[in-house]
């Protein structure tokens, strides 16, 4: 009705100006006063309803190609809401076309607001190339094919430009990645950041602003982003080079480059499947010349070739502090730091690391005997429902507590000699843990070790690495920049000492004889189906944190988590479900994982990091 | 915690890393849920109900018997360490209101077969919940692993065990000091 009325309108307007151009040019004076007369304005011809903020309404393909006609065609800023797509519940009449391509759109220059809803035929946002400057916000809901958002790279922010709330929403998409939205710039300190049931995305940055936005929901995002800590893991790397190793026994096949990359070295090369690379084949290296970051999600795929030894074992690599783990049998690098690996395996043995734990989905059962789960089988590429209803399963997930020493170890390894815990645990038996020193001067011994003064990291990074060596957690921007700018005047010898010296890590040194675990743990699970499953309602899990107590049902089982399983999305390829969750507690306990596992799933993998 | 160090005022760090306390640092607790127990053949599995809170004996009448298979970190061969472990055990409660018993048998096995065992008894009031523990076990062999088996009668359940590998002596253990702690007791597993 809008939009009929909006046509209608432009039919006057052009049926006017053909009859009487001074009644055309009236109108359009009348509409360039709203935009101070400047004829790169786009006139306006409807506001938000009860505001006065303008918006310009795109329901069909038809919009799309005659916007710029309805707008006038010579202007190329929208100062108000470009809203694309249909309003929730809104039909598209039967005569219009869908919208799938914004290409008509390349004339646009400028918009207050991006407004994208209801599109479920769009791929990406090609058309947009051309928006620049600041934005009021991004929303974008229920387009379960967009697969993309890199078109808005040339946007350099949000700002409050008067039109609604400011922010970003993005809900029920195919992204991968928000990119660029995590390289823009926000400058007020009141704004939303709503990241929702996108089931495939990984990389979740939000805006540059010094600090979290004011409202935050991340839920339901089935690969990742479901909390703060994955946003901000997200947003200060360095992303350059990849480098991927193939270990004896694997085969793998790297289906495609995106732009800016580029194989730099021998080995694998795309589109040619590597078969138990045991020469020089065993490694490669893919660099990236950009001006923006990778793209992440979107860098390059690869796809395990049909093998019968594969038994799903995950992908891992050396970033973010630990081991970072894909699952199933393609896999989408995520954004990673230049100084990342990704090691893969099939038949050959998984590399392990400090705390991680791989757990092969046989160690889930039926929760009962009572009724027998005879669809429920156990094989080698994980357990199954094989049958027609879903089972409820059971999966126990030990837990390992060591003495905080330990744990200070192997964060320092980590952290200041970038060295895997795998080698450390050799070297910490026979060094340190032999030594009675002082924990003050095993850490400068080792900063000492790589030369840190001069010779590796910058002023920042060095901050941010004491913060995760020393206190284990991040540095809070405002914390790393005081430091960083403390490093004008002082050595880092001196800062160094000043973080030895500090009441958090005082408190941390109180506790390095006492049993802990880490305070922050992650679970990955991997879920597959057999085959394509329509209109199967989804799955549902609970994780429980099982401790001994006195009385067994009052204070010992605490639910941790739920979350739901996207059975029909499942039809499109594995999904990894990751769920961070913190343990301040630190009782010493087990986890429980509790699934209803709908019919024709399966659970290929877990992992679990403490 | 503050971002900003304190500038001032910050006491000296003073790290008090004794000579006693050195051996300790090599102990990792491993803890894990009763859901791992199985029962011991297809009829004591049918009694077998697996929750979230671990394994639990739903029979009103007849007992159940468990198989609960340990972790065991060796360290290295030429110094093995010893072994303690633990479980907790619970009683859901019957109809019949009844206390539950529980007796559990730490096992080594090795490639022959049991080689060797000790057993802790306990009762039970409904909704109850206590440890168990076996304390400093020396394996008779580095490669021989561990396993509870215990007898639960109807309501009676287990849900954690708990192992760890130390230097040998109790004092040594971070789980002997947590069943201490927890006033459970805990058998001379050697």
């Amino acid at each position: 009705m809008v939009i009929d009325l909006l046509r209608a309108k432009t039919l006057c307007l052009w049926a006017l100006a053909l009859l009487t151009g001074s009644g055309l040019s009236s109108l359009r004076v009348s509409a360039h006063e709203l935009n101070f007369g400047d004829p790169a304005v786009c006139p306006i011809f409807e506001y938000v309803p009860g505001t006065e903020v303008p918006v310009y309404r795109i329901s069909s393909q038809e919009d799309v190609d005659g916007f710029a006609d309805v707008v006038g065609g010579s202007c190329s800023i929208l100062d108000g809401i470009l809203q694309i797509g249909l309003e929730a519940g809104q039909p598209l009449s039967p005569n219009l076309s869908p919208i799938t391509d914004l290409s008509p759109l390349t004339w646009l220059q400028e918009i207050g607001a991006l407004k994208l809803q209801n599109v479920p035929g769009l791929i990406n946002l090609s058309g947009l190339e051309n928006l620049r400057g600041e934005t009021q916000s991004i929303i974008i809901r229920d387009a379960p094919q967009l697969r993309s958002i890199e078109s808005l790279s040339g946007l350099s922010g949000l700002s409050d430009l008067g039109h609604g709330a400011l922010g970003v929403a993005v809900e029920r998409t195919a992204l991968k990645s928000l990119y660029p939205i995590g390289e823009f710039t926000a400058y007020d300190g009141y704004w939303d950041f709503v990241v929702r049931e996108n089931p495939l995305l990984s990389d979740c940055a939000w805006p540059d602003v010094g600090d979290k936005p004011e409202n935050i929901i991340l839920r339901d995002n089935f690969v990742g982003c479901n909390s703060t800590a994955e946003v901000i893991k997200y947003r200060n790397y360095h992303r350059h080079e990849l480098k991927i190793a193939v270990l004896p026994g694997g085969r793998v096949s790297l289906d495609e480059l995106s732009s800016n990359f580029v194989m730099s070295s021998a080995g694998l090369s795309t589109g040619v499947g590597i078969t138990d690379p045991q020469s020089e084949a065993d490694e490669a290296e893919v660099a990236y010349w950009g001006s923006v970051p990778i793209p992440s999600g979107y860098a390059l795929e690869i796809e395990g070739l049909p093998d019968q030894g594969f038994d799903g074992r995950p992908i891992e690599s050396n970033c973010y502090g630990g081991v970072q783990y894909f699952g199933g049998e393609r896999w989408v690098i995520s954004s990673m730091r230049d100084d990342c690996y990704i090691l893969i395996s099939f038949d050959s043995e998984a590399p392990r690391s400090g705390s991680n734990i791989n757990f092969h989905s046989s160690i889930c059962r039926e929760k009962t005997s009572a009724v027998p789960a005879v669809n429920l089988a156990h094989g080698k590429s994980g357990i199954s429902n094989t049958g027609n209803e879903p089972i409820d399963i059971l999966c126990p997930i030990s837990r390992k507590f060591e003495l905080g020493i330990r744990a200070l170890l192997k964060r320092l390894y980590a952290t200041v000699l970038h060295e895997m815990p795998d080698a450390f645990m050799d070297r910490l038996e026979e060094d340190y843990l032999a030594m009675d020193k002082e924990a003050t001067d095993i850490v400068r011994e080792l900063y000492a070790e790589v030369h840190y003064r001069a010779e590796r990291d910058t002023d920042s990074q060095f901050v941010a690495g004491l913060f995760a060596a020393l206190f284990n957690r991040e540095g809070k921007d405002a914390g790393i920049e005081y430091w960083t700018n403390e490093l004008a005047t002082r050595s880092r010898e001196v800062v160094l000492e000043e973080f030895l010296r500090s009441q958090e890590f005082l408190e941390l040194n109180d506790s390095l004889w006492l049993p802990r675990t880490s305070e922050s743990s992650r679970l990955e699970l991997i879920f597959a189906t057999e085959e394509s499953v329509q209109d199967a309602p989804d799955g549902v899990c609970r994780l429980f944190d099982n401790a001994p107590a006195d009385d067994l049902m009052l204070d010992s089982t605490q639910e941790l988590e739920y979350f739901r399983v996207p059975t029909v999305a499942l039809a499109s390829g594995p999904l990894t479900y990751a769920v961070d969750f913190s343990d301040e507690s630190q009782k010493v306990g087990s986890f429980v994982l509790e699934c209803s596992l709908q019919a024709g799933v399966r659970i290929a993998g877990m992992t679990f990091r403490d | 915690m503050n971002e900003r160090l304190p500038r001032i005022g910050v006491a000296l760090l003073v790290v008090c890393v004794s000579t006693a306390l050195s051996g300790l640092v090599s102990a990792e607790v491993i803890v894990s849920s009763g859901v791992e127990c199985n029962g011991v053949t297809e009829l004591h599995k049918s009694r077998a109900e697996w929750r979230q809170y671990g394994i639990v004996n739903s029979e009103q009448t007849k007992d159940m018997w468990v198989s609960c298979p340990l972790d065991r970190v060796q360290g290295l061969p030429a110094s093995p360490r010893h072994f303690t472990s633990a479980l907790s055990l619970f009683h859901r409660g019957t109809q019949d209101g009844r206390e539950a018993q529980a007796t559990c048998y730490l096992v080594e096995i090795s490639a022959a077969g049991i080689v060797k065992a000790r057993s802790q008894s306990l009762s039970l009031k409904a909704g109850q919940q206590t440890m168990a523990g076996f304390c400093d076990a020396q394996p008779r062999d580095f490669f021989n692993s561990y396993a509870f088996i215990c007898r639960l009668t109807p309501g009676a359940g287990i849900s954690t065990l708990m192992t760890e590998s130390h230097v040998p002596g109790w004092e040594n253990s971070i789980l002997a000091e947590q069943i201490g702690e927890s006033g459970a007791t805990c058998v001379d597993g050697s």
